[in-house]
């Protein structure tokens, strides 16, 4: 057990290591003059270029750049924004707060969702109850999240004037007591999580539904039927448990797709958040943002699937045997 | 084989009708199971339809879909079925002819995924050892980046064409397919059949040709299938974050410029609904073709039953 925990994390760890070597060439391969992209005057001196090479390093021999690379993403540094002149690895943290307020709730919601339509439609499999949730989630699986954005904001900001179209507080307004400026937070977070939360509630509602009505057919649930259990209680206490482990690794492998979720949702509702921040890197051609922001979600998706995978392993005994 | 030879070509062409047969009868077999799901039906049809849009957009346009033949954020109107947009322009001609973008930019980049799908799928699968061991290192390599962040750098890194595009979509969803099509080309280098063939003195090559790629070919259609109802979408985020090509209308251009010219905040409800709504019917009906056709070719896969 304790050999496979430190033979993921050292694989994790090369990983990490590779996927660094691979987004420091990827960012290579850009064409052009860097110095250009600096400063975006065609009409450098020379002398002011050759500056600027030797102030970003970009003198030294390839091999000492990578090297010089990986150890600063590993201490953490990515490079300085050339759109707002500070520290990527500052802008990415300030960035990472209003990320995590979003999506913590709306993935926990979309879990729920996902788990109550799944468990029905489980349940009920084979019947028009399972056809409509199934219809449902697939439906909602493949709504393009960009659009879903813009279509909420549509319907219920610009239509009903029940939310606001974007942000996460209202500007012109200033707020004497904490409850005030917490409901209009709340206010604005309401629809981008709903939206976020409906659109991947999808996928986790599908895997559980196929597999509950996997764990159905076993033996064990004819016996607990033959015991006497209720359905209540053979879906609580002996269906609901098994079946809800692929959910996690769901989790896990899945996270492209909730970050494919953060830059769409916060871009539609601009949401200040790091999706928000490479949606603004793409419109202004800002390398380093983007680069350091790619670096920053491929170590955090390596370490997440290592912890899916090893708590996996504690969660499902037959995985612990082997 | 040693008779004149006149002889032997009328065998060859007996071996070919034979064969012919053959092949008739394997589609036979598999539309008979095809015909019985109603929802890879569903999707050939809105298949079927697309093709024929994109074909000839010209005969259902109404009107040039650059052209300004209106006031800008016209609603829906008999002249005008879908309304305008911000500078007046005919939304149906323009979703019809963005059809037209979206669906060859989504064939190309799942078919140059097949390509590579198929030849590193059959070599890593057929001889295995060290090629293999590579293959599949990179493979999980590509599987672990998050692909959405992969595809937009490497369409940012690139210069904003449909090529591009493509390449970058094509970048992102080639593993899978290589490890299906590894997997079964494994199980198939152990059958009888080919362990025959290789006995009566074939070479690997011919092996190869004959006899693992025809089976691993309907397999790789299926997963192209899906992944043009992968690869659609993807276009229109990458349109619609700006890294698509401005010179072709897509979907994603669309919504690029409903969303940049803020449509959904004035109510322009007819600028950005419809192309969201055929990008979900592309995936929708893409997905459960291709889930159809692999069910059918892979019996493994037939208890999970698909909407």
């Amino acid at each position: 057990m304790r050999t496979y925990v430190l033979s993921r994390i050292i694989q994790a760890f090369i990983m990490i290591i590779v996927a660094f070597v691979f987004s420091f060439f990827l960012f290579r391969i850009v064409p052009g003059d860097p110095t250009l992209a600096i400063t975006g005057d065609p009409r450098l001196p020379l002398e002011t270029k050759r500056m600027l090479y030797k102030m970003f390093g970009l003198d030294k021999p390839l091999h000492e750049q990578l090297l010089i690379f990986i150890i600063n993403a590993f201490k953490g540094n990515l490079g300085i924004s050339y759109q707002y002149k500070i520290p990527v690895t500052q802008l990415l943290l300030e960035r990472l707060w209003n990320t995590l307020i979003l999506l913590l709730p709306a993935t926990l919601l979309s879990i729920l969702i996902g788990i109550v339509m799944g468990m029905l439609a489980g349940w009920f499999r084979g019947k028009t109850m399972d056809t409509i949730l199934t219809s449902l989630a697939t439906l909602f699986w493949s709504t393009p999240s960009f659009w879903a954005g813009m279509f909420m904001i549509y319907l219920f900001a610009v239509r009903f004037h029940i939310f606001p179209t974007g942000g996460m507080m209202s500007y012109e307004v200033s707020y004497t007591d904490w409850w005030s400026s917490m409901s209009d937070f709340l206010h604005h977070l309401f629809l981008p999580m709903v939206t976020y939360a409906v659109i991947y509630s999808g996928q986790y509602a599908l895997v559980l539904r196929n597999s509950l009505s996997e764990v159905l057919s076993e033996d064990y649930i004819l016996l607990a039927e033959a015991k006497g259990c209720t359905e209540f209680q053979i879906l609580r206490k002996h269906a609901l448990k098994n079946a809800s482990l692929p959910l996690v690794t769901m989790v896990g492998v899945n996270l492209g797709r909730l970050l494919l979720g953060s830059i769409t949702i916060e871009t539609v509702f601009t949401w200040p958040g790091v999706g928000r921040l490479v949606y603004e890197a793409v419109y202004y051609h800002d390398y380093p943002v983007l680069q350091g922001i790619f670096v920053f979600f491929i170590t955090v998706t390596i370490l997440l699937t290592v912890i899916v995978d090893i708590l996996y392993t504690y969660l499902d005994p037959r995985v612990r045997l082997r | 084989m040693t008779s004149p030879t006149g002889q032997k070509i009328v065998s060859r062409i007996d071996l070919m009708r034979w064969r012919i047969k053959l092949y008739k009868k394997a589609f036979a077999n598999f539309w008979d199971s095809f015909k019985q799901k109603k929802s890879g039906l569903l999707g050939l049809a809105v298949l079927i339809i697309m093709v024929v849009i994109s074909a000839f957009p010209s005969i259902f346009a109404p009107y040039d879909p650059m052209e300004v033949v209106g006031l800008p954020f016209e609603p829906p109107s008999l002249a005008h079925p879908l309304g305008t947009d911000d500078v007046g322009r005919d939304m149906l001609s323009q979703l019809i002819y963005g059809t037209r973008t979206s669906i060859i930019i989504g064939f190309f980049a799942a078919f140059i995924s097949f390509l590579i799908g198929i030849a590193l799928g059959t070599l890593s699968g057929f001889y295995g050892g060290k090629l293999d061991d590579i293959l599949m290192r990179i493979t999980e390599f590509f599987l672990t980046i998050p692909s959405f962040p992969l595809m937009l750098v490497i369409a940012f890194i690139l210069k904003p064409s449909i090529w591009n595009v493509m390449l970058a979509i094509a970048i992102v969803t080639w593993p899978q397919p290589v490890r299906v099509i590894r997997s079964e080309v494994f199980s198939l280098r152990e059958r009888l059949y080919i362990k025959r063939a290789r006995v009566i003195g074939n070479s690997n090559a011919r092996i190869l040709l004959k006899y693992i790629l025809p089976k691993v070919f309907p397999l790789g259609l299926a997963l192209m299938i899906v992944n043009v109802g992968w690869a659609i979408p993807s276009e229109a985020f990458l349109s619609w974050i700006g890294l698509g090509d401005p010179t072709h209308i897509s979907w994603g251009m669309i919504l690029y410029y409903a969303f940049g010219r803020g449509s959904f905040t004035v109510g322009a409800w007819w600028h950005f609904v419809p192309p969201g709504l055929m990008i979900l019917l592309v995936i929708i009906a893409f997905t459960n073709l291709g889930r159809a056709m692999e069910e059918v070719l892979n019996p493994k896969l037939r208890k999970f039953e698909t909407l």
